[in-house]
């Protein structure tokens, strides 16, 4: 167990095959202490894929390649990935240098062990606080939902919270000192459900106090947590500050500058980019340009940052590659980092 | 008081006399002269000789632990080439060593090497090592190979 728990987490599923013991040991909140006893947790990065409009969303984790001996057969197939994704060949490059270091990197399905009830979520956004992935609100058989369900990456279960105070569709989510704040994109007749928090710690949701009437807005685009502050962007620009429990309004040049900068946690809409532990993983698809090809690749990477004046901020790529090919129909539904 | 001797017995009746100090670093012995048994010789039931000489071997040298960067880098180097010295079957033997004399600090040192030497093998030298049964079925492992069928194979390598 204690030498377990050391195990970076990449490798758990492979390891997951040596006996029955091994795999329950394996996804037990106990291992899953003790690597925080130890301070082991780690930042693990978690993918939902709609393999087709039809089926049920699945969920995929990183993983270590399994075997360290490299397959001879495997190099002419990169090289040819190389010549034939020309900009991602410096990123290519990069990687080959590292790979003795730490091999590539592939995402396998995680066996959940129960269906999530919210499978028809096509809005739904989720985020995550320490080793849960909270999906909050959408569809549930095509009614709007209240209910809030959570992946307990440990275990890899989906367990039901309790529902917020109003069924939202497709609401703005954002975490801010430990707690979930739900914020509905238009602002209907009603402005008291506009917005309303919830602590994991005390298991309850509760509403903020509303913004006053000339601090709202028809709509609210984007939200931003920045500083302890949350931020709302759209027809108009506030500001809640959760400790005094007021709302300000966000100067225009502010907002702006802020809107541009920490923009795009989605790329092009097709791929995502989360906060892995102080670095940024990246993920993108990209189709196979090979003729009657009906795959798709996905991509990951990971940045490290590092400051170097108060002025700049160098991204150094550690790692990236493909690790996943999947069907063309497969839509990408979240990309999430979990601490565990 | 630091002058003092002890001498440890392993299972296999090898004696070793080491300093106090060296011996309050296994934590089993420690409780034991805190219990105020004057004793100046212990035996220990659980763990052979060729065993214990490396556990006092490794207490001997983290017998003084200073605080400054220099000395902690020094051990930590001899440490690894420490553990360098043994292999898999051999950890095995001293992590057990160490959880029965409660050495904290070579104990998460072994579970740390343990943990780096297996993670790179295949499910089949891990049971080997171990002495793991295989309860899966052949169904099952191939069931959850399946789930893994993202990892395992090539598919993620797109045919030109």
């Amino acid at each position: 167990m204690n030498c377990l728990a050391r195990i970076p987490r990449l490798y758990y599923p492979i390891l997951s095959l040596v006996s029955k013991r091994y795999r329950s040991l394996l996804t037990s909140l106990e291992l899953y202490d003790i690597r925080t006893l130890l301070g082991r947790t780690e930042n693990c990065l978690y993918v939902s894929l709609r393999l087709s409009s039809e089926s049920k969303p699945c969920w995929f984790t990183l993983c270590r390649k399994p075997t360290p001996i490299p397959n001879p057969s495997r190099n002419p197939n990169s090289r040819w990935f190389t010549s034939c994704f020309r900009p991602y060949k410096i990123l290519k490059n990069r990687t080959r240098k590292e790979e003795n270091k730490s091999s590539e990197k592939f995402m396998v399905s995680v066996p959940i062990r129960n269906d999530c009830p919210q499978f028809g979520l096509t809005s739904t956004l989720g985020t995550t606080i320490g080793s849960n992935i909270y999906m909050i609100g959408g569809h549930i058989d095509g009614a709007v939902s209240s209910r809030v369900f959570i992946l307990d990456c440990r275990s890899h279960t989906w367990h039901e919270a309790p529902s917020m105070q109003m069924s939202r569709k497709c609401p703005l989510v954002s975490v801010l000192d430990g707690k979930i704040y739900v914020v509905d994109r238009k602002n209907v007749a009603d402005p008291s459900n506009l917005i309303e928090f919830f602590d994991p710690k005390i298991q309850i949701w509760e509403h903020v106090p509303i913004p006053s009437e000339e601090l709202r807005g028809s709509y609210i685009t984007r939200s931003l947590v920045l500083g302890e502050k949350l931020y709302l962007f759209g027809y108009k620009s506030t500001v809640y500050k959760p400790k005094e429990q007021i709302w300000d309004v966000v100067g225009l040049e502010k907002c702006l500058r802020w809107v541009r900068n920490s923009s795009s946690c989605v790329i092009d809409n097709i791929g995502g980019m989360v906060d892995c532990g102080g670095k940024i993983a990246v993920l993108w698809e990209k189709k196979v340009r090979a003729i009657g090809s009906n795959k798709k690749m996905i991509w990951c990477g990971e940045i490290a940052l590092e400051r170097h004046n108060t002025q700049e901020i160098c991204g150094k790529i550690e790692w990236c590659n493909v690790v996943l090919t999947v069907p063309k129909s497969c839509s990408l539904l979240q990309f999430n980092a979990v601490t565990l | 008081m630091s002058s003092n001797k002890i001498v440890l017995t392993s299972s296999d009746g090898e004696s070793f006399e080491v300093e106090e100090v060296v011996a309050r670093k296994l934590q089993i012995v420690g409780h034991m002269l805190e219990d105020d048994c004057v004793i100046n010789e212990i035996p220990l039931q659980n763990v052979t000789g060729d065993i214990l000489s490396m556990v006092i071997e490794y207490c001997k040298t983290h017998v003084d632990e200073e605080e400054s960067e220099e000395a902690q880098t020094k051990l930590k180097t001899w440490d690894e080439e420490f553990m360098k010295k043994f292999d898999i079957k051999t950890l095995l033997q001293i992590i057990l060593a160490a959880n029965y004399l409660n050495v904290k600090g070579l104990l998460d040192l072994v579970s740390q090497t343990i943990a780096d030497t297996i993670k790179d093998y295949t499910p089949e030298q891990i049971r080997e090592v171990f002495g793991v049964e295989n309860d899966y079925t052949e169904e099952e492992e191939a069931e959850v190979r399946k789930e893994n069928a993202w990892a395992f194979d090539e598919a993620d390598t797109p045919k030109p």
